[in-house]
């Protein structure tokens, strides 16, 4: 699948590997989708086969998936949840998957919640993926037509 | 405000860690938009144990009470360096509708503290957590009063 990818900063590992932060949290990177059969349509309706390399965003935004997962409880001033090392995983696992189809590089905050909030925006579309321990929410924008659509999955296994 | 009931020309004032703001989509001038992020309702357990409050909710400033108590919005950000305050208004919170004319409606709820009497509460009428659609909806109506800053850097007056 490509050259592995080496975190910058002091978490220069291989994120597939179960390893131990400075930090002492333990990531538990339990597959639970696999990049081999994420496949995304066209707006034509065909399928859509990954370019193979991995984007040169994806080491940045790892290091921005670790800086929200060594903030304390309280980092927005209002009381959030500190984020969930799982969320985290998630989110790895699902951005991974993704940034081979050219896909541009997220902006990645926390919620309050304990989760991760993906997002892309341009000047028609407004896109987020919020990635929470057992459930990812998806959110859609057509700011043009102002037409919008959000949802749940409560169980985000694929494969 | 009546009856302890806040005005629907109140501005609210929402604190806003510069951390959800884009610093990259910056619109004309080079100031960030702001972020739908800095909406999010309190965890629902937060709300309950800290405010005694049966539901999700986030917390906002109430400006006039803010000034009867004689104090200006960067009272808010004290202790908080690079934070932004932005304003919304409790009328376009209580009428708050979706794109396709679904209640989106917010309750306004004044409810002070012994450190902030300006402090109120602004909650989903129809219950539940605010949605991103929500967030984004709120954060569109509303304006930097402060402006955050980027990391390293001290926060400005809009």
């Amino acid at each position: 699948m490509g050259a592995p990818v080496t975190a910058t900063g002091e978490y220069s590992h291989y994120l597939n590997e179960v390893d131990e932060p400075s930090s002492g949290f333990e990531l538990d990177i339990t597959p639970t989708i696999s990049a081999q059969y994420v496949w995304l349509a066209s707006g034509t309706g065909n399928l859509v086969p990954p370019k193979g390399a991995w984007p040169s965003w994806l080491a940045d935004t790892i290091d921005d998936l670790l800086d929200w997962l060594n903030q304390r409880e309280g980092w927005d001033s209002y009381s959030a949840n500190r984020i969930s090392p799982r969320a985290v995983s998630i989110a790895f696992q699902f951005l991974r998957g993704i940034s081979h189809y050219g896909i541009p590089r997220p902006f990645i905050t926390g919620d309050t919640d304990g989760g991760i909030s993906s997002s892309w925006e341009s000047d028609r579309y407004s896109v987020q993926v919020d990635f929470h321990a057992n459930s990812i929410d998806v959110f859609y924008w057509d700011k043009y037509i102002d037409e919008q659509w959000e949802d749940r999955q409560r169980r985000c296994l694929v494969s | 405000m009546s009856n302890g009931k806040i005005a629907n020309d109140a501005v609210l004032f929402r604190r806003i860690t510069p951390s959800f703001v884009h610093w990259d989509g910056l619109q004309s001038a080079g100031i960030p938009q702001v972020p739908r992020q800095g909406f999010q309702d309190y965890p629902e357990q937060i709300a309950r144990q800290r405010f005694n409050l049966p539901g999700a909710c986030m917390s906002v400033a109430v400006q006039y009470i803010l000034i009867d108590e004689g104090y200006d919005p960067e009272k808010l950000i004290i202790g908080y360096p690079g934070y932004g305050v932005a304003a919304i208004n409790a009328g376009v919170m209580r009428t708050l509708e979706s794109p396709t004319g679904a209640n989106w409606t917010q309750g306004v709820m004044w409810n002070p503290t012994d450190d902030e009497p300006w402090h109120a509460v602004v909650f989903c009428q129809n219950g539940g957590k605010k949605t991103t659609g929500m967030q984004g909806a709120i954060a569109g109506t509303a304006t930097w009063t402060i402006l955050p800053n980027p990391p390293n850097e001290s926060a400005t007056a809009a």
